[in-house]
């Protein structure tokens, strides 16, 4: 579990430090990945430009996708990573702000295996991640090994 | 002479009588010894000798009485004739002259043996002057006597030849009633014969009687149905010349007949224009095809189509001969046909202008409508994604800096609670909570506004069933409030099921919540009939509120207590109007302050 990466795509860095404060709190010390738009993310996950030298084969145990992000937003990044065979099968947790019903449907459209509403109260938000954590890190059976190794 | 002799006669007569009396009278001694008797009867003088008595006796009375006889008949004959027969008063005179002679022949008698010789002798002088004067009167007399009997003889040869005349008209009588006799008996053979004839003929005559009836009635009949005819002619002409539409009827040869609208449709005064190959009629009228523009010719017309046998319908464009106006007529042509042969064609034109100009103008509109409405949904579409932008701006980037808000100044109370006195805490959450009621806001603005955006789908729902349900939840996040809920059963209304509940959440959640003062609070939802209509209806024992503020309850954001006193965004009710017109329904409030509210609605 320890080795398990949590990969955080979120363009606010308000809500990163808050997210990453929120997991702090609950005590998840596994390595966080966090890139700020839909491109970084996608570099990263398939190794590719700026990420080109990175072992494509060491995916993230769960994916934080924010949906509003510069550039190429959530539910492309999603659509891209699930036409990818390398990517396909990465744990997608979708994290917005967004309660609008089309997202969440858009999301589930495209293969996200989660879609979770960031409530305004900071203290709702530490117990959502309280429950997310520990699910996607320890519950959660991966469909590859961790590591790639 | 015989009134001469007449004259004299009476004129005699009266002298003879005044002449008698006188002699008689101055007679010397007569009138003294008329009826002495003293001389010696006449028998003496016969000396009695009684058949020389009786001789004279009856010679005497038999002349005597005789006489007097005559006289008597003679009186009688001439009283009776008196008017017939001539001279009469010589008859008289006779008379008078027998009766005195018989009277003499009397008075001889009675002096046999009674000796009145003054008295006979009187007589005898009366019969004196009697017979001298018949004497005298007589010979004038005799000539007209003579002419009398002359007379007589004449007319009894006359009398002889009447009656030979007679037997000659008897016998002529006879033979002509002999004739007469066959002329009936012809003539009965005859009548039988005319008879027979005349019953002949009277058969005839019945027979022609009959026949002429018979003719006159199928004339009568033959009348009556060229009448009928005539009027069905007519009738049909009427109804041809009524006809609102331009009829135009004919052959091969041409076209026979048009109705006045025909006409005047055309612009046209006879048939002959129309008739007119020559002159090209249809050049004349540029009749075009409406559409394809083509032309129209003698050869492609309706009527020459209809004449070949088929039904045609189709437009025309042409220019009215007279007036010039251009005209759209739909013209519809047909064959006229008797025993399956095509005999003539019907053509039915109908000035469509007017129509065909409204519907160009009706498609000029449409088509500025459709482009308005393109435009208008167009600009409502764009209204639509801007407020859809808008609204997801809102719940994504109006929450997304409250969320850093909140989070951080949580963060500084929890990590940095060790350099914060009492009131920078108090602050902080003072902070907090401004942050979590705007985002209440937010996502309550954002239920109002996706409110009229979606999608209903309208079925009967059971507002107690649903009621029920939200009680039931209610009641788990409270269990220590005492509501008694009293839920009439089966309220159906067609309602989409989402909305309805949201509503219910709202309305049955309020009354929840200004009842949370009341130690035994009732809520009621039921059906009433109020002003005639069905109504819902939510009541509650609760705060209640100032009616005057009742319309203003439904207005976003109206809050009509104080966040103290009772919590709430004020757009649970915005929501519920919402919801209440979607549904094209209506919602009203009562309410005291103190004693609770009603809210009625009706979809």
């Amino acid at each position: 579990m320890e080795n398990k990466i949590i990969m955080l795509v979120e363009d606010n860095q308000d809500d990163e430090e808050l997210t990453l404060l929120a997991l702090k709190k609950n005590n998840i010390t596994n390595e966080v990945v966090v890139v700020h738009d839909g491109i970084e993310a996608l570099d990263y996950l398939l190794a590719r430009g700026s990420y080109s030298g990175r072992d494509s084969k060491r995916l993230p145990a769960v994916v934080l996708l924010d949906l509003n992000l510069p550039g190429i937003n959530g539910i492309e990044v999603l659509r891209e990573l699930r036409g990818n065979p390398e990517t396909k099968l990465i744990p997608v947790v979708v994290l917005t702000t967004s309660n609008n019903s089309n997202d969440i449907i858009n999301s589930y459209s495209v293969g996200a295996n989660s879609y979770v509403i960031k409530p305004i109260d900071f203290n709702q938000f530490v117990d959502l991640l309280s429950c997310l954590g520990p699910y996607w890190l320890v519950i959660n059976e991966l469909p590859f090994a961790i590591g790639g190794k | 002479m015989i009134k001469y002799a007449r004259i004299f006669l009476m004129r005699y007569e009266t002298g003879l009588i005044i002449a008698s009396v006188a002699l008689v009278y101055f007679w010397p001694q007569l009138m003294a010894n008329l009826l002495s008797s003293d001389y010696m009867p006449h028998g003496n003088c016969y000396f009695w000798t009684p058949d020389l008595v009786w001789l004279h006796v009856i010679s005497d009375s038999l002349i005597g009485l005789s006489y007097w006889a005559i006289t008597f008949t003679l009186g009688v004959l001439v009283y009776r004739t008196r008017k017939d027969i001539p001279f009469a008063r010589m008859f008289i005179a006779f008379a008078i002259f027998i009766v005195t002679c018989g009277t003499t022949h009397l008075m001889e008698v009675l002096t046999l043996w009674d000796a009145y010789y003054w008295l006979s002798g009187g007589i005898k002088l009366f019969t004196a002057i009697a017979s001298v004067a018949t004497a005298v009167a007589l010979p004038p007399v005799v000539p007209n006597i003579i002419l009398i009997i002359k007379d007589a003889k004449l007319s009894e040869e006359r009398r002889l030849r009447l009656q030979s005349a007679n037997e000659d008209l008897q016998r002529e009588i006879l033979e002509r009633k002999k004739a007469q006799e066959e002329i009936t008996r012809l003539n009965a053979s005859l009548e039988k014969r005319v008879h027979e004839r005349t019953s002949q003929l009277e058969e005839a005559n019945r027979q022609l009687r009959a026949e002429i009836a018979q003719r006159k009635k199928a004339e009568e009949e033959k009348e009556d149905l060229l009448n009928s005819e005539r009027r069905r002619a007519a009738e049909l002409n009427a109804i041809f010349e009524s006809l609102p539409d331009a009829v135009l009827v004919g052959d091969e040869t041409g076209i026979k007949k048009a109705n006045t609208v025909a006409y005047e449709l055309l612009g046209i005064e006879s048939l002959e224009e129309f008739n007119d190959v020559a002159s090209n009629f249809y050049d004349k009228i540029s009749a075009r095809f409406s559409g394809s523009g083509e032309k129209v010719t003698t050869r492609n017309m309706p009527f020459s189509v209809a004449l070949r046998g088929e039904k045609v319908s189709s437009e025309i464009e042409l220019i009215n001969l007279k007036t010039g106006n251009e005209l759209v007529i739909r013209t519809a042509a047909a064959p006229i046909k008797m025993d399956e042969t095509v005999i003539g064609a019907v053509a039915v034109n109908t000035d469509i202008t007017e129509k065909k100009k409204a519907e160009t103008e009706i498609l000029r509109l449409n088509e500025t409508l459709e482009q308005r409405v393109l435009e208008r949904t167009e600009q409502l579409n764009e209204t639509n994604r801007e407020l859809e932008a808008f609204s997801y701006s809102v719940s994504h980037d109006l929450r997304a800096p409250l969320r850093s808000i909140d989070g951080f100044s949580l963060a500084l109370l929890e990590d940095y609670s060790d350099r914060l006195d009492e009131q920078g805490k108090n602050y902080l959450n003072r902070i907090r909570k401004a942050s979590q009621r705007m985002g209440t806001l937010i996502d309550d603005m954002l239920n109002l506004s996706r409110l009229s955006r979606a999608e209903m789908k309208l079925q009967d729902t059971d507002i107690a069933l649903m009621a029920e349900e939200i009680a039931e939840d209610l009641r788990r996040n409270e269990p220590a409030r005492n509501v008694k809920f009293i839920i009439h059963p089966e309220l159906i209304i067609k309602a989409d099921e989402n909305l309805l509940r949201i509503m219910l959440q709202n309305l049955i959640g309020n009354a929840w919540k200004f009842t949370s003062r009341r130690e035994e609070a009732v809520i009621e939802i039921g059906k009433a009939s109020i002003e005639g209509k069905s109504q819902f209806f939510i009541r509650d024992n609760g705060a209640g509120f100032n009616e005057a503020f009742a319309d203003r309850m439904f207005m976003p954001f109206q809050r009509l207590h104080m966040p103290s006193e009772f919590e709430g965004t004020g757009i649970g009710l915005a929501i519920v109007q919402r919801i209440v017109h979607r549904h094209g329904g209506s919602i009203r409030a009562e309410g005291k302050v103190g004693e609770g509210a009603v809210f009625y609605f009706y979809f």
